[in-house]
């Protein structure tokens, strides 16, 4: 077998089981413990590729951030007759989100249109089709247009489409539609996996074209960014729906990277760290929602207040994922001070990513202590009867946390 | 030198096991806090001893490479600053831990209060130790949070909950401007380390330009003026005043804490930049005038007060903003012993609030009948000893300020200053003496005299040594006061202002104590009635910043929804 099939086949052996899980029935147990075997084999395979064969470290970073929320989400997921398709769709995702990451060239880009074909898809099940479904039909269309007939074009043209690709995985408003409707219909722990396979992709992106960005196109994305961060900002302040929440606050981080790109070089060595604990810090919150989601079936913020003292693990663990996000804006600040060109870097890029930290670290501070009063504090009602999270739900969120902080701090 | 490392350890490893094993162990929770801080405290003493007599001490405990181009470099910086600040910390952190024991005792978060409180004093400890701005940031990040939650210890009290949040943001809002104020500094100087920060300030200035020119600001300059933000929020002055006097709901040693030691990060975080300001006079001109605004806003806001807590709250934004007013003079030093001698009464104060509450919900005793109301008499030996006081002081003040007069400190120009803050308090005491007026006349005018020079020696001996201690190298701390120096003419404005101020208020007390009436007796009556008003509204910036909160809620809630 030559090397370089390795990653292909990696991508397809989670597809295959996805696939055949989507058309056929069984028991949920047995696709878990499935589930989780497969992803013990592709964390085996990515270590032999670490060795074996010339991979950028970067990417796979990356994929190892989809592998461990992959597990998590696996884990957590309640045994139920829902459990069975969000396991085959997680097996699905996973497969394409290995594929676009690990291949390049032609075969990335398939396993690309694949994932937006599968977003498209579900969309597409949809009754009637709102105006906004339609304009994310459409965002889909070209997104797949661009992925394709990206390979075969010109450096300049390669680049916009790698753009629009980056600004639609790494979302950017106004391109942040197809991103805030997989999240809120995905169901179960599947909304916290798609959040961190979303911003992977993105970042692969990201690192793939960023080189090429000129200064005036990086001006218009750092003029975009604070634009995002503010209407991000307040749309996750004046959120109820948990996922919309979640999503809302990951478009405001989001916004952070592509402003930074202006003033700090060298993107890789602190953007994808930074994306990493963005994505798992994220995905964890998700994930402690949809603990609550899975128990009592409320999507909505501020349904079950008082949990440090009705479910104080639970409880504690919302305390620690809002207290960890609190600070997520200081982890680029940690790695790209350093890359910073001193002195000859242009003032007025200085206001700008003053004015872009101002704006998300206020409004996180505002939007998360927010969500943790209409969660983790307050009077809790009598009416419900209380299941504090088990053992692997607490693993879960450990995990995703010690990885975030390894990928901000250590990274 | 490892020692000073177990100061900030002892602290920390009590947060742990108490978060870990305290509710397995809770009958030894407090004795945990109290014995590792108690250690910390004896450690702490040490090191001040051997800094005061071998210098600073800077350890460097990440990386291990020192040439390293990390930004975040983790380490201690032990200077007499710290070494002072560390011993305050610690003592004060007994005192709240064993006062904790039985306040607390029986509460369902007992466990988890102690170990807050053993991890505020921690980041405290590590905060002023910090050796760099990106540490300091990070511990003063640390500090907020770790506020947040232990003011919202009784987190189902809703009022609690919110009065932390506004804390919290408050304390956000200033983080944000000190943030920008460290990309700043990197970026025009290429270091965040204390020492070196200020050498390349001192030597390579630079300048900020803006907009192709149109507007040009000093780099030094604009750092200080962002970084003195992050000391506005924390330090409760005016605009980001509004949380300190709001966080009565939590628990009594929370409060204790807080106005003995965390809202003096403020005026820690200016001494430890002192040379960084000594750099831009007109950014300390800024800093006294907002010391000066809080001062005022702070203390006429005390007088419209029912609540003991509330009262020790606005107390306490007066006496901060004291402090910042003696940084934006260039006494440095003189905030800091100010810092350590309000920190310990206020501390003991709401220690003893609890009380006072306590006394005064007793069954109320009806007044003896037969008593008489005992007519106070004015004295005219007190009033003159009080008022001769009150008006000798500011004459000396002006003649040293035009070298008529020569006081030999060590400091040379700090001696308007010091004597400055002497006559002020010296005013207040005056006053308060002059209230004593059942004792024997001569008794009060002896205090009154005893206490000038009580208060001149503090201020022209104490103080000064204290400075000179703090700064010890030749010619630096009276080159802050130079810095500092205000316009000749302004200065003497300031003074004459508060001189006829003084004399008003001798003036109303005279016509008060024989019965009379001073002129136009309704307007000011109408003024003392619209004040009241001002004043118990907080002069309406509470409301006007709640309004822009629901403003900016309700256009949130209305792109949530579209979202």
């Amino acid at each position: 077998m030559h090397f370089n099939n390795i990653p292909f086949i990696l991508s397809l052996v989670p597809l295959i089981f996805g696939a055949i899980w989507t058309f056929s029935n069984g028991s949920s147990t047995i696709r878990k413990s499935v589930g989780l075997t497969v992803i013990g084999a592709l964390a085996g395979g990515l270590i032999y590729i670490r060795f074996a064969i010339e991979t950028e470290p970067s990417i796979l970073f990356l994929a190892s951030a989809v592998l461990v929320s992959g597990f998590c989400s696996l884990l957590c997921q309640e045994d139920s007759q829902e459990a069975s398709p969000i396991y085959a769709s997680v097996m699905i995702v996973l497969g394409f989100g290995f594929g676009v990451l690990l291949n390049e060239a032609i075969v990335g880009r398939i396993f690309l249109c694949g994932l937006l074909g599968y977003i498209a898809y579900s969309l597409n099940q949809e009754q009637q089709k709102t105006f906004r479904t339609k304009i994310i039909l459409l965002h889909i269309v070209f997104a797949i247009t661009f992925a394709l007939s990206s390979v075969f074009m010109g450096e300049t043209a390669q680049m916009l489409a790698g753009l629009f690709l980056a600004l639609t995985f790494l979302p950017l408003a106004p391109f942040h539609l197809p991103f805030v409707r997989t999240i809120k219909d995905a169901k179960g722990t599947l909304s916290s996996f798609w959040i961190v396979v979303w911003l992977m992709i993105g970042l692969g992106e990201l690192k793939t074209i960023y080189s090429f960005l000129t200064a005036e196109i990086l001006f218009v994305l750092s003029l975009l960014a604070i634009l995002s961060a503010i209407y991000a900002s307040l749309a996750s302040l004046g959120q109820k729906v948990n996922s919309l929440f979640v999503a809302s606050a990951t478009l405001a981080h989001s916004s952070l990277i592509w402003g930074l790109l202006q003033v700090f070089t060298s993107f890789p060595k602190w953007g994808i760290p930074f994306g990493i604990t963005l994505a798992l810090v994220m995905g964890g919150i998700s994930l402690a929602f949809s603990f609550v989601q899975m128990r009592y079936g409320w999507k909505t913020i501020g349904n079950l207040p008082g949990l440090l003292s009705t479910m104080p693990r639970l409880g504690v663990v919302i305390v620690l994922l809002v207290s960890f996000a609190l600070f997520l804006p200081l982890f680029p600040a940690y790695s790209g001070l350093g890359l910073m060109p001193t002195i000859e870097t242009q003032d007025v890029g200085v206001v700008m990513i003053s004015l872009l930290f101002s704006v998300v670290w206020l409004g996180g501070g505002w939007y998360f202590i927010k969500m943790l009063h209409q969660t983790a504090f307050g009077e809790a009602r009598t009416d419900v009867p209380y299941f504090d999270l088990g053992p692997k739900e607490v693993f879960s969120i450990s995990v995703l946390l010690l990885a975030a902080a390894y990928s901000g701090i250590i990274l | 030198m490892t020692i000073p490392i177990l100061i900030l350890l002892f602290p920390l490893l009590a947060s742990i096991v108490i978060r870990v094993f305290g509710n397995r162990m809770l009958s030894h929770v407090a004795k945990v806090g109290v014995i590792a801080t108690t250690i910390s405290f004896f450690l702490a003493v040490w090191v001040l001893y051997h800094v005061s007599v071998e210098g600073a001490v800077h350890i460097m405990l990440w990386p291990p490479n020192s040439e390293s181009s990390s930004i975040f470099k983790i380490g201690m910086l032990v200077d007499r600053l710290a070494a002072v600040m560390m011993v305050l910390i610690t003592s004060v952190s007994i005192v709240i831990h064993v006062y904790s024991i039985r306040y607390l005792e029986g509460d369902s978060g007992y466990a988890r209060f102690f170990a807050l409180l053993s991890f505020m004093t921690f980041v405290i400890l590590s905060l002023v130790s910090s050796p760099n701005l990106f540490m300091l940031f990070v511990f003063w990040q640390l500090l907020s949070l770790a506020l947040y939650l232990i003011l919202a210890f009784n987190f189902p009290n809703r009022p609690a909950c919110e009065n932390a949040f506004k804390t919290f943001f408050a304390h956000r809002v200033g983080d944000a401007s000190f943030l920008c104020g460290i990309f700043l500094a990197y970026k025009y100087f290429g270091t965040l380390e204390f020492n070196e920060l200020f050498r390349l300030a001192t030597e390579q200035p630079q300048m900020i330009s803006l907009f192709s020119g149109m507007f040009n600001i000093s780099a030094v300059t604009a750092i200080a003026l962002l970084v003195f933000v992050g000391a506005i929020a924390k330090s409760s002055q005016f605009p980001l005043h509004v949380w300190l006097p709001d966080t009565m709901d939590s628990p009594t040693p929370v409060s204790a804490l807080m106005h003995a030691g965390i809202v003096n990060a403020g005026g820690f975080l200016l001494n430890r930049l002192a040379p960084f300001y000594g750099l831009t006079p007109n950014t300390l001109h800024i800093v006294f005038v907002v010391g000066l605004l809080t001062v005022v806003m702070g203390a006429s806001m005390m007088l419209a007060q029912n609540d003991i807590k509330k009262t020790l709250g606005f107390s306490t934004m007066a006496q901060m903003g004291y402090m910042i007013m003696e940084c934006g003079l260039g006494a440095f030093a003189l905030a800091i012993f100010h810092l350590i001698a309000h920190g310990l009464f206020k501390a003991s104060l709401f220690l003893h609030s609890g009380q006072g509450i306590h006394t005064s919900r007793e069954e109320p005793e009806f007044p003896d009948p037969s008593a008489h109301e005992v007519k106070i008499s004015f004295d005219q030996l007190s009033f003159f000893t009080g008022l001769i006081i009150t008006l000798v002081l500011p004459l000396i003040i002006l003649m040293v300020a035009h070298d008529m007069l020569n006081i030999p400190l060590q400091n040379a120009h700090g001696a308007v200053i010091l004597l400055f803050f002497a006559w002020v308090t010296t005013s207040q005491v005056m006053f308060s003496l002059f209230r004593f007026q059942a004792v024997a006349s001569w008794k009060i005018s002896s205090a009154m005299i005893v206490s000038l020079f009580f208060i001149g020696f503090t201020y022209l001996w104490a103080a000064e040594a204290f400075t000179h201690f703090l700064y010890p190298g030749a010619g630096v701390a009276d080159g802050f006061f130079i810095a500092a120096a205000l316009n000749p003419i302004v200065f003497d404005l300031l003074v004459l202002l508060a001189t006829l101020l003084i004399l008003i208020s001798w003036i109303y007390v005279y016509a008060d104590s024989k019965g009379q009436k001073i002129f136009i007796v309704q307007w000011i009556n109408s003024i003392k009635k619209r004040l009241y008003m001002l004043l118990i509204n907080r002069f309406y910036i509470d409301l006007s910043y709640e309004r822009w909160s629901r403003n900016i809620l309700r256009l949130a809630q209305k792109l949530g929804h579209g979202f």
